[in-house]
């Protein structure tokens, strides 16, 4: 029966909703058809025809409202109502613009905050990992518990026996990723490279979107120059042409077929974080350096066996590590025992990231709270003002329906506006969080807008606004016109708990904003501290590029040298270059070689022997980074193939803590090894900027146990570096067309980027203080805004006995200033209490800084004081014929 | 009390329903038939049948057509869909038993 109604609603409807004109036109003409059919029926009566239109029109009654009367009872008619509240919602609001402004900032801020973060959070804590069954993998680590603190990575002799344990369905093997100079179809390039056991796509369960992945015989000898390519090589380099299976292509001067292309979006996991392009299978191939019994440099990744619980497969694991102790260990390692850790993947990959994430989830819940809290308090002082104009409709014949209508229409109006904003803000946040983030955050590019986020926020927006919109409006409602009419305010007080409910909200909001504007204050200090620290080195105007040489074709160290020496003396002739030097490792990089070195004809045991950074480099190093020497001499071609050595300032206090290193000489591993020094040179950062330097040990690159194949050309330019880029990429492909360089970025970056970490922390910080401090401005103005409205009478009341204008403002003021200047105090307590807790975030500056307090402080108190100026100077402009003439 | 003629609430639906049941007509027709049926007992304010004839209508009871009247202009007939048909004979079943038990209990003061 209802169903069958819609038969003839719907068409109704469409017709109202498209051709309204029409349906207009006809009401109008039926009508008509009445009325010249009474006045044609008058008229044989023998009326006039003026008196018959009169008659007639009398009869039928205002045409008008007969027809409003019709148009009631149309289907579109909810509709109608709807687009006429709608109407009025907005000149409503764009009267009170000011409330209008602060609830759709207040939503906007409260939703994009919460939305940006859950989607975050859930993109790289909650979603599982894209693999089958992703919570049976484990990442299997090795320790020995007498000696090691932390697990380690994998022994590969080690993994060759774990493959026969029936704990797992199947585990693979990874090498750590190393890039590789990628030639053919077009300019070499250097690309990212991982080696796995074939088995590594088959146990994830990823099959190829072209060609195929590996087969287990591709992990042995004669059958492994094949590749497998991800997606993003394949579009970028490949055109994304399917007969790129099959192909040929060279890497590091070795030639690989292509057998397929991974699925967009893959990711090993179960390896370092490196974006990877091109996997190649690994395999117990007869080489001696992987069996190294101390090499523990592999990742194993395994997919526990159906039915086998996680604690029974480390038993069955630990048994085999137990007879692997007993045939390797030597007799001096024979008290140890070697044990197998197990990570579930998803908790290895998120456990860096999960407290920060979680306390970032807090913060916004939080903050999405106290946003509510200061909606419902702006919406209260809107319906206390829009009593009377409820009063008005009412008493001019609006029903109850009506006014309630409106004033829902008018909360989601609010709502929308707000909801709008939230999303743009949390669109704009992510991605300035994607682009500002660490790279080594894991899973960073799977973070996307979550919209089940967006949908809960917006609800939940939606039922804020509505709720406060309706409480109020459930009040006007039942509101007596003639005591609207009245208008008293002052017949309805506020108990004084409720004021000071809150009050204490405002004292909380505020508490928050200070302390974690304070802690941006703070991050911002060691910021720009930091900034300012000597590097030992000048920045200005120096290119760096990643060169790396094949060993197949540069396999003796005499071709290698050669190689870097040409590529050097080449670079040199190259217009716009001032000096040209290679190194083993770039500062603030971090990589480290590191080693002893102990005074020639002492011989301490292992674990006195301090610890020393090696950097082995060609002589116009020093030059080329802007390193000045302060002693001695720098290198010389004549160095190559000698054991001499320049010392960092540390490593020459470390050795000859009393007299001129220069001249002395010291061995690094054997007494066989004997190095002299012959110049000195200042600490350069080698790690972080915030940490101390560590002590340094330069050599010639000959002095290196192997020539390295990889290694960093530093040149320093006479203008702007970065056209220096193709210099480089030029003198390369002159000695080796097969070459290509990576990583190429000028000294400045790398800067810029060994503090990105800071720079991120940074940036969160000050967004949520700023939004803080907003919050507590706007909770500050609505709460003092409501008292004052609710003050209107007894404010005018004073004026009229004779307060002046000044006192009532100061009066106001003070009241407003009250709670914040209590928050204020809690603020800067919270900040000294936990202030502890930042000393690791924190450089060169205390977490009790006076600059940074007072700084804040005055911030706090200012925007605290405008947002109080405006409710106090309409206070003290209530005029008394204004608030009496209701009486 | 004092003016019998006065519509008894939402019998006006149940009358126009009953109207059109018996043949498609327009609204000039419909408030003629009825002052004349009722012998002038009942009179309809000629303007107030027509929210309730779109009521009708858009409630699915009855449907429109734009078609010639008898004297070559156009206007809207109604006629009854089968919803309406359906409410005609609930609506006058209810009217018998409310008309019935009414007559039942005047008779008896009466008696």
């Amino acid at each position: 029966m209802r169903v069958e109604s819609w038969v003839y609603k719907v068409p109704l409807l469409l017709r109202s909703v498209f051709r309204r004109k029409d349906l207009e036109h006809e009401l109008d003409e039926e009508l008509g058809f009445h009325l010249e059919q009474q006045i044609e029926q008058n008229q044989a009566r023998g009326m006039s025809q003026e008196e018959a239109r009169k008659q007639a029109t009398r009869a039928f009654g205002n045409i008008e409202i007969r027809k409003e009367e019709c148009r009631d009872t149309w289907v579109v008619a909810a509709l109608d109502h709807c687009k006429r509240d709608t109407r009025h919602a907005l000149r409503t609001l764009r009267r009170d613009f000011g409330f209008t402004l602060g609830v759709s900032l207040l939503l906007a801020l409260g939703i994009g905050a919460n939305v940006a973060v859950f989607s975050i959070v859930n993109s790289i804590l909650f979603k599982p990992l894209p693999y089958r069954e992703p919570d049976r993998l484990v990442v299997v680590r090795e320790m020995t518990p007498e000696r090691d603190l932390t697990p380690r990575s994998v022994n590969a002799l080690h993994y060759l026996e774990w493959r026969k344990c029936e704990c797992f369905a199947e585990i693979a093997l990874a090498e750590y990723a190393q890039e590789l100079n990628l030639a053919g179809q077009g300019d070499p390039e250097r690309v990212s490279s991982l080696r796995v056991t074939p088995n590594a796509f088959s146990m994830l369960d990823v099959v190829a979107q072209i060609g195929r992945t590996f087969v287990g015989v591709e992990g042995e000898l004669g059958n492994d120059n094949v590749v497998v390519i991800s997606d993003g090589l394949w579009r970028r380099r490949f055109g994304a042409d399917p007969e790129i299976v099959g192909a040929t292509i060279s890497l590091d001067a070795v030639p690989y077929v292509v057998i397929g292309v991974l699925p967009a979006g893959f990711r090993y996991h179960g390896a370092s974080n490196a974006h990877v392009d091109i996997y190649r299978p690994w395999g117990p191939v007869p080489a001696p350096w992987w069996t190294w019994t101390n090499n523990y440099s592999y990742t194993a990744l395994g997919r526990l066996a159906d039915g086998v619980s996680v604690e029974a497969a480390l038993d069955q694991l630990n048994a085999i590590q137990a007879t692997i102790a007993a045939d390797q260990f030597d007799v001096e390692n024979e008290s140890l025992s070697l044990r197998a850790v197990f990570t579930p993947l998803h908790d290895l990959i998120t456990a860096p990231s999960r407290a920060g994430l979680h306390l970032l989830l807090a913060a916004v819940g939080a903050a999405l709270v106290v946003a509510c809290f200061n909606i419902a308090n702006l919406t209260l002082v809107r319906a206390r003002a829009r009593t009377r104009e409820a009063g008005v409709r009412a008493a001019l014949g609006a029903s109850r329906l009506a006014i309630f209508r409106g004033v829902l229409i008018e909360s989601l109006v609010l709502a929308a506006a707000g909801t709008a904003t939230g999303v743009a803000l949390a669109g704009a946040a992510l991605r300035m969080f994607t682009s500002i983030a660490p790279t080594d955050l894991p899973r960073i590019d799977e973070v996307q807008m979550d919209w089940t986020a967006l949908l809960v926020a917006a609800v939940l927006a939606v039922a804020v606004t509505v709720a406060f919109g309706l409480l109020p409006a459930l009040r006007l409602t039942r509101v007596d016109p003639q005591a609207a009419l009245r208008a008293s305010n002052r017949s309805v007080t506020d108990s004084p708990h409720s004021v000071r409910v809150r009050q204490a909200l405002v004292s909380v909001e505020v508490g928050l904003s200070v302390s974690l504007l304070i802690v941006a204050g703070l991050l911002l200090t060691s910021f720009l501290r930091l900034d300012a620290v000597d590097r030992g080195f000048d920045a200005s105007n120096v290119l760096t590029a990643e060169v790396g040489i094949p060993w197949a074709r540069y396999a003796d160290d005499q071709a290698a040298l050669r190689f870097w020496v040409s590529l050097l003396t080449e670079l040199r002739d190259a217009p716009g270059v001032v000096a040209a030097g290679v190194t083993s490792s770039l500062p603030l990089r971090g990589y480290n070689w590191g080693s002893s070195a102990v005074r020639e004809g002492e011989n301490p045991p292992a674990a006195e022997r301090p610890s020393i950074q090696y950097r082995f480099v060609s002589p116009e190093y020093f030059a080329a980074l802007g390193i000045p020497l302060l002693a001695g001499r720098s290198f010389n071609s004549d160095d190559y193939g000698r054991t001499t050595a320049i010392l960092s300032e540390r490593a020459a206090r470390l050795l000859w803590p009393d007299s001129n290193p220069i001249g002395r000489r010291f061995y690094r591993d054997s007494p066989d090894e004997v190095f002299e020094v012959v110049g000195l040179v200042p600490d350069v950062h080698s790690e972080d900027l915030a940490k101390d330097p560590a002590p340094l040990v330069y050599a010639p690159l000959t002095a290196a146990p192997v020539v390295f194949r990889v290694a960093s050309v530093v040149v320093r330019t006479a203008a702007d570096p970065s056209p220096a880029a193709s210099t480089v990429r030029n003198a390369v492909a002159s000695l080796d067309r097969e070459l290509a360089i990576s990583n190429v970025e000028t000294m400045r970056q790398i800067e810029s980027a060994s503090v990105g970490d800071r720079r991120f922390q940074l940036m969160l910080v000050i967004a949520f203080g700023v939004s803080a401090l907003l919050i507590a401005a706007l909770g500050t103005y609505s709460v003092l805004a409501y008292a004052v409205t609710t003050r209107t009478h007894e404010l005018a009341m004073r004026m009229a006995l004779g307060a002046r204008r000044g006192t009532v403002l100061a009066m106001v003021l003070r009241q407003g200033m009250r709670p914040v200047f209590l928050g204020v105090g809690f603020g800067i307590f919270a900040a000294l209490a936990f202030g502890r807790l930042l000393a690791g975030l924190l450089y060169s500056v205390t977490p009790t800084d006076p600059t940074t307090l007072i700084s804040v402080v005055v911030v706090t108190l200012t925007a605290a004081f405008l947002a109080s100026l405006l409710p106090a100077h309409r206070a003290a402009r209530t005029s008394l014929l204004a608030a009496l003439r209701y009486e | 009390m004092s003016r019998p003629t006065t519509l008894v609430q939402g019998t006006l639906d149940l009358l126009v329903l009953k109207m059109l049941a018996l043949q498609s007509m327009n609204g000039w027709t419909i408030s003629q038939r009825l002052k004349h049926l009722s012998g002038e007992v009942l009179q309809v304010s000629d303007g107030s049948l027509y929210p309730t004839l779109h009521k009708l209508e858009h409630g699915g009871w009855i449907s429109a057509e734009w078609k010639l009247s008898g004297n070559n202009r156009r206007a809207k007939f109604y006629s009854l869909t089968r919803l309406g048909k359906k409410a005609l004979q609930k609506e006058s079943d209810d009217w018998n038993r409310l008309s019935a038990a009414i007559t039942h209990i005047v008779r008896l003061t009466e008696a």
